[in-house]
């Protein structure tokens, strides 16, 4: 079955898909999007398994880092790539599995509807099965720790969903390589006033997921990264 | 003369002279070797003629020329801290440009099975997705 809303059966909106040692998960999530009439863009941030090789199995465009950089130099690299091949929208997408391809579209119609220029996923105005208590406050404290520092009030400040639009993508140009990344997203689109919405999104929890996902601990590592980004610009 | 005052003046007069010696030969940048060159004068200063600390710490209301050396050196400690930080980042970012580059200018798409190094216009023109 294809799923094909409006402005997703369309080449010139791509999903950008970073990866690191995703190889025994790529797989299933690039099944899902292929399915989807966009273009796809797999950036392999320097993994040391067969992740490159998954995402060329499943016919996508594949990006590859010589070296590991984090999570948001990949999602950059694709962004850019994207960009140069013409995007008009471009939609983030984790490699881990954690997202559904259902969630697409709704995330693209106020891009749609030229009502927001980036959009963001909320697991909390949607559904998150199986999420720890603990990963749950500290998406809370970065919800606030972002209200704070941005003035952007939303629900959710760490989610991998996203979508924007070229002109969007063109102003947010984002340098923290690893997960602070999403911090700064939402700094400088509330710096360049940019209209930010949130959608309801899932978010799956899995023993999996878990397993490999972020600790606990890289919220420290994500703040202490913003302070020193701040304190040497 | 004291055998401290041998010892440490001497390793001074040798790191400013090896100073003079890199700017003379334009071995390093002029500000950064200024300032280099300045720690090692004031330190050796300090080591022929310790009472002098002393007589700017009594001026600044420190106390001890010993406590202005010390907050002297914290200070130092911090500035050259946020220098290292700042050149870190630098070549963070400028790693990152690069490894982002080479991945960008050498894309893979189905299409292109054997020709990792296409020319990515070219390839440009076709879409993974469709293929």
């Amino acid at each position: 079955m294809r799923v094909q809303p409006s402005t997703l059966n369309d080449t010139s909106t791509w999903i950008v898909v970073p990866a690191w040692n995703e190889s025994t998960r790529l797989g299933d999530v690039l099944s899902g999007l292929i399915r989807v009439e966009c273009s796809v863009v797999v950036v392999d941030d320097g993994s040391a398994d067969d992740t490159a090789e998954v995402a060329k199995q499943a016919g996508v465009w594949v990006l590859k880092h010589l070296v590991n950089r984090g999570q948001g130099a990949a999602l950059r690299t694709g962004i850019d790539f994207a960009m140069r091949e013409g995007a008009e929208r471009i939609i983030t997408f984790d490699a881990d599995g954690q997202h559904r391809t259902a969630d697409l579209a709704n995330l693209l119609k106020p891009i749609e509807e030229l009502s927001a220029d980036l959009v963001l996923g909320s697991r909390f105005l949607g559904d998150a099965p199986g999420i720890p208590v603990l990963r749950k406050y500290l998406l809370k404290l970065a919800v606030l720790f972002t209200r704070l520092t941005s003035g952007v009030q939303l629900t959710d400040a760490h989610n991998g969903l996203r979508a924007m639009t070229r002109e969007a993508a063109e102003k947010i140009r984002f340098s923290e390589d690893g997960m602070a990344h999403a911090s700064q997203i939402i700094s400088i689109a509330a710096r360049e006033r940019l209209r930010i919405k949130e959608v309801p999104c899932t978010i799956s929890y899995s023993a999996h997921t878990l397993a490999k996902g972020q600790s606990n601990s890289a919220a420290f590592k994500i703040l202490g990264r913003l302070v020193i980004s701040r304190l040497t610009r | 003369m004291t055998l401290f005052q041998w010892l440490a003046g001497g390793l001074m007069v040798a790191f400013a002279v090896a100073e003079l010696f890199l700017q003379f030969m334009q071995l390093s940048r002029r500000s950064i070797s200024s300032i280099r060159f300045s720690v090692w004068l004031v330190a050796l200063l300090s080591i022929l003629y310790p009472g002098a600390t002393g007589v700017i710490a009594n001026f600044l209301s420190i106390g001890r020329g010993a406590d202005l050396v010390l907050y002297s050196s914290v200070i130092a400690f911090v500035v050259a801290f946020f220098y290292v930080i700042h050149a870190l980042e630098k070549q963070r970012e400028q790693l990152t440009l690069l490894v982002r580059r080479i991945a960008i200018s050498e894309p893979y798409a189905v299409s292109n099975r054997n020709s990792l190094t296409a020319d990515p216009t070219e390839i440009g023109s076709e879409r993974a997705g469709e293929a």
